[in-house]
Formats: structure tokens, C-alpha cells, sequence
């Protein structure tokens, strides 16, 4: 009876010493809510993780990052544009990175549009005068959030280089998908990804689905994967309430971001890499078709991760682009 | 038999309902030891090995184990093993409820991270069983009770993050259609089912779990 007493002793005095895993910090980074230390904007009612490099009165250059869910920690090579005269704003999209979490019932029944807003909300935040020219930059998802805002509002943009959108609608985007993400359900790869679903479930909290989703890019950046990464690259979080809500809406509901861009004519560079298997240039002249004035442009020796990856061969041809419309 | 009693009832709290070790309740060869291998698809590709002990016609209660680890290039640097009893609390000429528990140790090793779970679960089956086939509708719950996290890669990339034991870190229900088919020493186990989060919404990527399972009894 005595031991019995000591062994529950033991095993109490160990069940309070564990970590509580959806605890803010402890497996995945706090967010701009929970750390005041790090850089932070209100936009359209929710705090985003900003950070800028530049002059604020040189023609602006707007960083938008991919996922849905994804954040701007591998895109950072871009700081580079600030010496060339550029102002270059970074933010990580609402619910992703280190900007604030939002629950999967307040991203409305536009989750897009609602997106587009905040973007605008950031660029008016920063628009010094009516002259200072804006140009997008963005990639994968990014690419896709900025062609949805050059549908929007047209007018208010100079230029925009869009790397690698998986598609411009949800059939176009669903189909990039089921190239992008094929299964090979005897890899280690997803192995890697799938196993530790079984350590992890059926959790509400975003902290733990967040650090469950960054196991779950071993499988995106295994080696042979099909976008051509090289490995895995930096990042801060995986957003899995805004990956999810966002994928939900599309499959339920289906989007179209090229109603009005015949209205856009200035030219747009559109860039693919040379080692996404799943992309290429055939997929980028049928994604791009729509923008009637467009420069396609292949990026050497890098994967879709190219602003990480490719940056060596990118930096040029973007700079060049931007220079011509500066 | 007091301590048989607590023993047993340490060891129900294992398996889901799709996994291994499976019983024919009605066998025409009433052999005592049960090894099977089993193949099966829910949380990857696993493949293992199961070992039961039946106590015997007097007393419907098998022990056992299993050891199963899912395939890919690092042969078990991931693996399950299973220490499980069950036992028939109900049944007719044909009709048989069971209940199956048991303890779990989990292991998952990736480039991001090392983790090492203790888990328990709780399943029950209602079948039909002839002493040729039979066919059986089971639930089951799956429950992490504490998390060995020890970060690799993802240190880098989140220097802050804390490794050591976390409590629960939740837990799968399970539903399953269960099919059975005998012949001589060997039957074969055919289930098909679906594994939800505990909440209905953090559910595994597969859509479906299915197991396949070749049992020798002797």
C-alpha cells in the first residue's frame, strides 16, 4: 500500500512538472499580441507583424507572402530593393506569422476580400502622397492575394511581380494543387508528415495546430519534392486556422481574381522557376493569360521557394523591372 | 486474481479499434497463441507484428501485444508498441461484445523534431461471428497522456521553443467496419473505417483507415 502511495506521489509530482503544449511560446513563436517587443501595426482591426527598410518617401515595394498561413521570414532578401531607392514594406497576412491570431469564424464569409482590404489598409498606412508609387511583390498565395487586390483596385498600383500563383481561380489553383502536393504514400517524406498526426489530435488550440502544421512541411521540402526546394527555408509559423479557412472557402465556394484585370495594363513580371515540376512555363503563360500586358521571366537553379532559394537570379530581373517603371 | 483483475484493468486503457491484435470470439481452432501480421493504412503506410494469448474457454480474455512501424526510407526510427488485453463481456451462440484496452508507446523521428508518446485506449467491437467468418461494428478512443518533445531543426528556426514533456496533447476516435474470414490455423482481417480528431475537426489527412491482417492461431 505504501509503494502504491509513492508511486502516485511520483506520478503527481510528474504530471505537474510537464509543459501545457498550447501554452503561447513554448513550441511555436508568440505573436504580436503576446510580445510587444515585436513590430507591429493595427490594420483593419487586427495587429499585423510589419516591418519596413528604406525611405519612407521612395517608391513603396509591398512584400506579400505565400501559404495561405505562410510569413515573410524567407523573403527578407528583398531588403536589397531599399538600397536601389525603394521602400520596401514586409507584413505577415492576418492569422499567419507573428502577426495576431484570429479565430476561424471572424474571417467573415470573404476571407479573400477581407484579406485585400487589410493589404489596402497597409498601403494607405504608408502612402506618404498621391505620387509615390506602389508596386506588389509577391509570392506563391502572395502572388494570388496580389493579382485579387490589382482586380480590385487597379489604378492605385505601378507594377506588380508575381512569383509563381498557383492559379488565378480555384479550378486553375485546385489543379496546380494536385500536381504541387502529389502523395507518394511510400516516401519517408510523408511518412515524416503523416505519423505525427497520431501525437496530435483533436485540439482546438492554434499553438498546438500551428506547431503540428510545421511538422507537416518535412513532406513539402523532402528531398525529390515537386516544387524543386532545395531543403526546408526559414520561417516563423505556420498559420493553420487561416490556411484552413481560406482552402475551405475556395472548395466551397470558388474564386475568380481575373474579372477586371483586362483593366490592368501596366506590364506585370511574372515569374516561374526553373526546378518546380509542377509549374513551368506552360502553366505560367495559362495563369498569367489573363493580365493583358505581361513579361514571363524563369528564375535559375531554384525551386517555387525562389526569393529564398533563387534570389541570386531574381534580384536582377526584378530590379531591372522596377527600375523601368520606377 | 485480485492482482489479474488490476492488471488487466491497468492495461484497458490501448488500441484503437482498427488496430491490431484482432480475435476470432468463435473459432473452430481453439489454440492459445494468436500471431499475426497485419498491414495498414491511417496515419501512413504501417506495417507490424502482433502476438495474443488466449487465457483459455473458461475465462474469454486474450493478452497480447503488437509492434508496428510505418514504412519509408528510416526503417523504425517511427514505431508503435501495444500492450493490450480484451476480453468478450457479452455474447450468444453468434453475437459477441468486446472490449479491448491498453497502454501505448509512440516514437516519431524527423529532422524537425524526436517525440516519444505514452498514450492509452479504449475500443469495443459487437460481431457476428460463424466459426468461418464474421463481421463487427467497433468504436474506439485513442488518448495521449504525456509528450516527449525534443526539437531538431525547428530549434533553429524558433530558438525559444522548449523541449521536455508536455502533458496531453489529445486524442483520436475511431470507427470501424470489421470483417473476418477463418481457414485451418490462419484467418484473415479486412477492417475499414475512419479516424476522427477528438473534436470532430482536427482529423487525419488520410479520409479513411483501412487494415488488413493475417493471424495464424496455434
Amino acid at each position: 500500500m505504501k509503494r502504491l502511495w509513492m508511486a502516485g506521489a511520483l506520478l503527481c509530482l510528474f504530471s505537474c512538472s510537464l509543459h501545457d503544449p498550447a501554452a503561447p511560446g513554448l513550441l511555436v513563436p508568440k505573436t504580436v499580441d503576446q510580445d510587444p517587443g515585436i513590430p507591429a501595426l493595427m490594420i483593419n482591426g487586427v495587429l499585423l507583424h510589419v516591418e519596413t527598410e528604406g525611405n519612407p518617401t521612395d517608391p513603396m515595394v509591398v512584400l506579400i507572402h505565400g501559404g495561405p498561413g505562410g510569413d515573410f521570414r524567407s523573403l527578407q532578401s528583398a531588403k536589397d530593393l531599399a538600397s536601389e531607392g525603394f521602400f520596401v514594406v514586409f507584413y505577415d497576412q492576418r492569422g499567419s506569422g507573428l502577426s495576431q491570431r484570429i479565430p476561424a469564424n471572424a474571417y467573415t464569409n470573404d476571407p479573400i476580400g477581407l484579406m485585400v482590404a487589410d493589404l489596402d489598409g497597409l498601403i494607405a498606412h504608408f502612402r506618404v502622397s498621391p505620387d509615390q508609387k506602389v508596386f506588389l511583390f509577391g509570392h506563391s498565395w502572395g502572388a494570388m492575394l496580389a493579382t485579387a487586390y490589382l482586380n480590385a483596385y487597379p489604378a492605385r498600383i505601378a507594377g506588380a511581380i508575381l512569383a509563381e500563383p498557383g492559379g488565378f481561380t480555384w479550378t486553375q489553383t485546385s489543379e496546380y494543387l494536385s500536381r504541387s502536393n502529389k502523395i507518394k504514400f511510400f516516401s519517408e517524406g510523408i511518412n515524416d508528415a503523416l505519423y505525427p498526426e497520431q501525437f496530435f489530435a483533436g485540439r482546438d488550440e492554434q499553438e498546438i495546430l500551428d506547431y503540428k502544421a510545421a511538422l507537416f512541411a518535412a513532406v513539402e521540402n523532402a528531398p525529390g519534392n515537386p516544387l524543386g526546394n532545395a531543403g526546408q527555408y526559414p520561417f516563423w509559423r505556420s498559420g493553420t486556422v487561416v490556411f484552413n479557412t481560406l482552402i475551405d472557402f475556395a472548395v466551397e465556394k470558388g474564386f475568380d481574381l481575373t474579372t477586371h484585370l483586362d483593366r490592368y495594363t501596366a506590364p506585370v513580371l511574372f515569374m516561374y522557376s526553373e526546378l518546380n515540376t509542377a509549374y513551368g512555363p506552360d502553366w505560367a503563360r495559362q495563369v498569367s493569360a489573363p493580365y493583358p500586358n505581361v513579361q514571363l521571366a524563369e528564375v535559375k537553379g531554384s525551386g517555387h521557394e525562389m526569393l529564398f532559394f533563387g534570389w541570386e537570379d531574381l534580384y536582377p530581373q526584378a530590379l531591372t523591372y522596377l527600375n523601368l517603371l520606377k | 486474481m485480485k492482482n489479474a483483475f488490476l492488471l488487466l484493468i491497468a492495461l484497458a486503457t490501448c488500441s484503437q479499434a482498427l488496430y491490431a491484435q484482432h480475435v476470432n470470439w468463435r473459432p473452430a481452432n481453439t489454440a492459445r497463441h494468436l500471431v499475426s501480421a497485419d498491414l495498414r493504412a491511417d496515419f501512413g503506410i504501417c506495417y507490424g507484428l502482433s502476438y495474443g494469448y488466449s487465457l483459455g474457454a473458461k475465462m474469454p480474455v486474450v493478452l497480447g501485444g503488437e509492434f508496428s512501424s510505418p514504412v519509408g526510407k528510416d526503417l523504425l526510427d517511427d514505431w508503435r508498441l501495444n500492450l493490450n488485453g480484451q476480453t468478450e463481456i457479452w455474447g450468444t451462440e453468434h453475437l459477441s461484445l468486446n472490449v479491448k484496452g491498453g497502454v501505448n508507446v509512440k516514437r516519431y523521428q524527423s529532422s524537425f523534431a524526436h517525440m516519444t508518446q505514452l498514450g492509452a485506449g479504449l475500443s469495443a467491437t459487437l460481431g457476428y461471428y460463424r466459426k468461418a467468418w464474421g463481421l463487427g461494428l467497433a468504436a474506439g478512443i485513442d488518448e495521449s497522456l504525456a509528450t516527449q518533445i525534443n526539437n531538431l531543426e525547428l530549434k533553429s528556426s524558433y530558438p525559444g521553443i522548449q523541449n521536455g514533456w508536455y502533458k496531453g496533447t489529445g486524442g483520436n476516435l475511431s470507427f470501424a467496419l470489421k470483417s473476418q474470414y477463418s481457414f485451418g490455423d490462419f484467418t484473415i482481417f479486412l477492417n475499414l473505417g475512419k479516424i476522427y480528431g477528438q473534436n470532430f475537426t482536427d482529423s487525419p489527412t488520410l479520409p479513411f483507415a483501412m487494415e488488413w491482417s493475417l493471424q495464424r492461431r496455434f
